[in-house]
């Protein structure tokens, strides 16, 4: 579980997140909302790449305000980016294998974590396969095993159903499902249907606040009066975007 | 760490280019090393020059910095202290193993004080390196050496043909003063290489006053 | 394409800013000897282009292999615009980049010579040309080695190799690559820089069209992974075009070549020196120091006397390290040269040629007491011609030298009047002709 703390975070002077107080998970929650929303720039400070400008965040329980705090946190924290780079000489079970090691792994079940989470995304028998020859969802998976390789307690993903194709996302959905029944799993999408699928908690943002969290449920009620969007779950985010606006106006 | 995982690292960063550039850099520095090029800077009468290795030192100082490269770029930002151990003992051998044998095959083939002298200016060239490599990425790490080259052989001489006190790449073997700017920048780099992100931000006085009165 | 787009391209166009810098800085934050004199301005001016040659060859270097950097290689694979297109849009952006940064320099140091208006403004589009040739063959054998090698790797070993290379071929090889003195007795051959600007533009075009071996998704069956064809025919071309030309400017003669006399600049009336026109800012000097030469004791000085600045009247030929070597006749002859501008450069010369002139012969280079005694004499006479007045330390040197050197200085700058130090300087002239009683009886 993640708990942040009036999180702020801020590029070249420009706010990116202000004063983000939350508490994620146990469970799959989905960060949803518009481009530039700061889905991305969360991620990232929860990954612990990039230190809040202030604030705190605790990763099951324990505060990040030392060096032995961010070792202890980044051994629990498996993180994927939306771009994410890669060596296409390496082998897939290389760079899984590899990504264990990242994560302080113990050696010896490193192996048989590497052989599990390739199962589990589905790449067992392309486990000796170059980076190279692999498709574009297959890539994805391979990132996907990076990310989950070592069964860390938090697992952040960027927009991972982006370039998907819809068995591919069904196939994602069920991976992340059975991760999200041990770990929390944040991951951030603009895709409401994503959020449907996977259930779970739902973090609204926009111009680096939470505007919303509850249930897809909860969100889903807030559609119930007339608005623009085909589910009850689109024009419950729609609702709460417009509201913003409104207030802000 | 175990020996699969030891070879992805160095794969990932091509270190085979290292002894390679290394070896070839020594070779040259061997049989034209000792030749006088001309500098074009104006001096008071006549031409000023320099010998082919100080340059050539450069390309030997920058690998260490540059070695560290890796494609996957921010999945290993986030590792644990494990892979940043290897990472600095990389580091520390690539610098001992370059540095070491240029300054060693320099030793033999151009003499005990010209060889200090590339390794003063090798370490310089290192610490700008390290500096040039967390500015703007580690594929990177050239720019600020190569800059100072600019500036070294600018102004490094004064018009009476002498070398200016912080001239670290061509000064005697023997002098302190440019050994002091070479180990500052050396310093620096190993300091600005040291403080990742989080350190800056665990060990900012305040923010660390805060922590422990908690 | 306009000139902003094409700058923009290849994300060069903040290296202009940074280029802009190092070139002024290296203009201004040396010294400014050169403001007044055009030749010595466009010089000037176009020293940096080494050093930006050097920076330019290594961003090429690091350029070249962006695309696939950035991961757009298939995607460009698809475009419209053959891959040449695209690699002449990046050479162009880097060359133009370079060349702009190094025109804003000369413009800016033309401005701070120009409300002196001096004579000469002829000879700076030679000098101009002289520094594209470093910028514009580096770019183009940066572009080459970021073709093959790793791009951080090819960035300095281009930057490195670049100038090493200009350098070995410059002063030493006798090509003049650039130079660092704008004499007035000498101008730049425009045909044969012309020539060398067009072999490097021809380097940039062999750059372009070198294969480049592609990235392993992007090879398949039906297309070979070094698509020959074309480069086998057109690399060879452009290589011998290189060649020819280059060779073509060096058949030709040298770059920097010697300028025909002109009517000079005259000042004084019994001791009169004359300067290139070019010198003009030098003539109040001259004149003042003419005026000292005939106040000296006639021991030194002749009834009517002419002096004339080096390739006037006398020439003879400079050597590789850019100093000239009069040789015993010449020494005899009424030459001075203008160094780097200082009056004390001026007074060097003139003070060697009165000596040699007045008193000085073969005795003095191969008796020790003899030349020690010239030294004396020399360092009093450049310092008395300068107008004295500035007590300090010749710089450290050889210490029997600068002992000697040192005792003529601190008469000139001392507290003696003008008449004892004509005594004194009298005093050692005899004293030289103890020692070589037969000598200098000019």
């Amino acid at each position: 579980m993640i708990e942040a703390c009036d999180l702020r975070q801020s590029y070249r002077g420009r706010v990116i997140i202000d004063g983000l107080s939350v508490r994620l998970g146990p469970g799959i929650v989905s960060l949803l909302g518009p481009n530039g929303a700061g889905k991305t720039t969360l991620l990232r400070t929860l990954a612990t790449i990039k230190p809040p400008t202030s604030g705190t965040f605790s990763v099951d329980g324990h505060v990040i305000d030392s060096p032995a705090a961010l070792q202890q946190a980044r051994h629990r924290i498996g993180y994927l980016p939306q771009a994410f780079g890669y060596d296409p000489s390496l082998t897939v079970q290389d760079f899984v294998h590899y990504a264990a090691w990242i994560r302080g792994v113990p050696r010896q079940q490193r192996s048989s974590h590497v052989a599990s989470v390739l199962d589990d995304v589905r790449l067992a028998e392309h486990a000796k396969t170059k980076m190279r020859k692999l498709s574009g969802g297959m890539i994805r998976r391979a990132g996907i095993a990076w990310a989950l390789v070592g069964e860390p307690a938090v697992v952040l993903l960027d927009e991972p159903t982006v370039g998907l194709d819809p068995q591919q996302r069904v196939a994602f959905r069920e991976i992340v499902s059975r991760c999200g029944q041990q770990a929390t799993v944040v991951l951030s999408t603009h895709l409401v249907d994503d959020v449907d699928a996977l259930g779970g908690d739902v973090v609204v943002m926009n111009e680096g606040r939470a505007l919303f969290h509850g249930t897809k449920d909860e969100l889903a009620a807030l559609g119930d009066a007339p608005s623009t969007g085909a589910t009850p779950l689109e024009r419950g985010y729609i609702r709460v975007l417009e509201n913003a606006e409104a207030t802000a106006i | 760490m175990s020996i699969e995982d030891l070879r992805t690292f160095l794969f990932l960063r091509r270190c085979w280019f290292g002894p390679v550039v290394v070896a070839l850099v020594s070779v040259v520095t061997v049989v034209v090393g000792h030749h006088e090029v001309a500098n074009p800077v104006p001096i008071a009468e006549g031409v000023a020059t320099l010998p082919v290795w100080r340059l050539l030192s450069l390309i030997v100082a920058i690998m260490p910095a540059v070695l560290l490269h890796s494609p996957l770029g921010e999945l290993e930002s986030a590792a644990v202290r494990e892979y940043w151990r290897v990472q600095h003992l990389y580091l520390a051998g690539s610098v001992v193993l370059y540095l070491g044998s240029f300054t060693v095959v320099a030793w033999l083939g151009l003499g005990g004080d010209t060889a200090l002298i590339a390794l003063r200016a090798m370490i310089a060239w290192l610490g700008l390196a390290l500096l040039s490599g967390r500015m703007f990425g580690w594929s990177r790490s050239w720019l600020l050496p190569l800059v100072s080259v600019a500036i070294l052989l600018f102004w490094g001489m004064d018009t009476g043909s002498t070398y200016v006190w912080w001239e670290f790449s061509a000064r005697p073997h023997d002098d302190w003063k440019s050994a002091v700017v070479a180990g500052g920048l050396a310093l620096l780099g190993a300091a600005i290489y040291w403080a990742r992100s989080w350190r800056r931000h665990l060990l900012h006085p305040l923010r660390r006053a805060r922590s422990l009165s908690r | 394409m306009r000139l902003i787009g094409v700058l923009r391209h290849a994300n060069a166009l903040w290296l202009l800013p940074f280029l802009i810098a190092v070139d002024l800085s290296m203009i201004f934050l040396r010294d400014d000897h050169w403001v007044g004199v055009w030749p010595e301005t466009a010089v000037a001016a176009q020293m940096p282009a080494m050093f930006l040659a050097m920076l330019a060859a290594a961003y090429a270097a690091w350029t070249a292999r962006r695309e696939e950097r950035l991961g757009l290689a298939e995607q460009l694979e698809a475009s419209v615009r053959p891959r040449w297109q695209r690699e002449l849009l990046g050479v162009a952006s880097i060359a133009a980049v370079t060349v702009v940064a190094y025109c804003v320099g000369f413009v800016v140091a033309l401005a701070r010579t120009l409300p002196q208006s001096p004579p000469g403004f002829s000879l700076v589009p030679g000098y101009w040309l002289l520094g594209l040739f470093p910028m514009l063959a580096a770019v183009g054998a940066g572009w080459i080695l970021g073709k093959y090698l790793p791009s951080a790797i090819a960035a300095v070993v281009a930057g490195i190799g670049g100038f090493l290379a200009f350098a070995y071929f410059g002063e030493i090889g006798g090509e003049r690559i650039v130079v660092i003195s704008g004499y007035p007795d000498t101008h730049v051959d425009l045909f044969v820089v012309l020539t060398r600007v067009a072999a490097a533009v021809a380097l940039c075009a062999v750059a372009i069209l070198l294969p480049v071996r592609k990235p392993r998704s992007l090879r398949g069956a039906e297309q070979p992974s070094y698509p020959w064809a074309r480069p086998l025919v057109l690399v060879p071309a452009c290589v011998v075009v290189m060649i020819s030309v280059f060779a073509l400017g060096r058949a030709a003669g040298p770059a920097i070549a010697e300028r025909a006399a002109v009517d000079p600049l005259c000042r004084g009336d019994q001791m009169k020196l004359c300067l290139w026109p070019e010198h003009e800012k030098y003539a109040p000097v001259v004149a003042e120091i003419s005026q000292r030469v005939e106040a000296l004791p006639d021991i030194f000085v002749r009834e009517e006397d002419v002096a004339w600045e080096y390739g006037l009247r006398y020439r003879v030929d400079r050597l590789d390290d850019g100093t000239v070597d009069l040789g015993d006749e010449e020494q005899g002859s009424s030459t001075f040269e203008i160094f780097d501008g200082s009056p004390g450069a001026i007074t060097r010369e003139i003070a060697r040629m009165i000596s040699w002139r007045g008193y000085q012969g073969e005795c003095a280079r191969e008796v020790d007491e003899a030349r020690d005694v010239t030294l004396r004499i020399d360092s009093w006479l450049e310092h008395y011609l300068a107008g004295g007045g500035s007590p300090g330390q010749i710089p450290a040197g050889d210490p029997e030298v600068g002992e000697q050197l040192q005792r003529g200085f601190d008469v000139a700058n001392g507290d003696l009047s003008r008449e004892e130090q004509f005594e004194w300087a009298e005093e050692q002239v005899e004293e030289y002709r103890s020692i070589c009683p037969r000598d200098g009886q000019s």
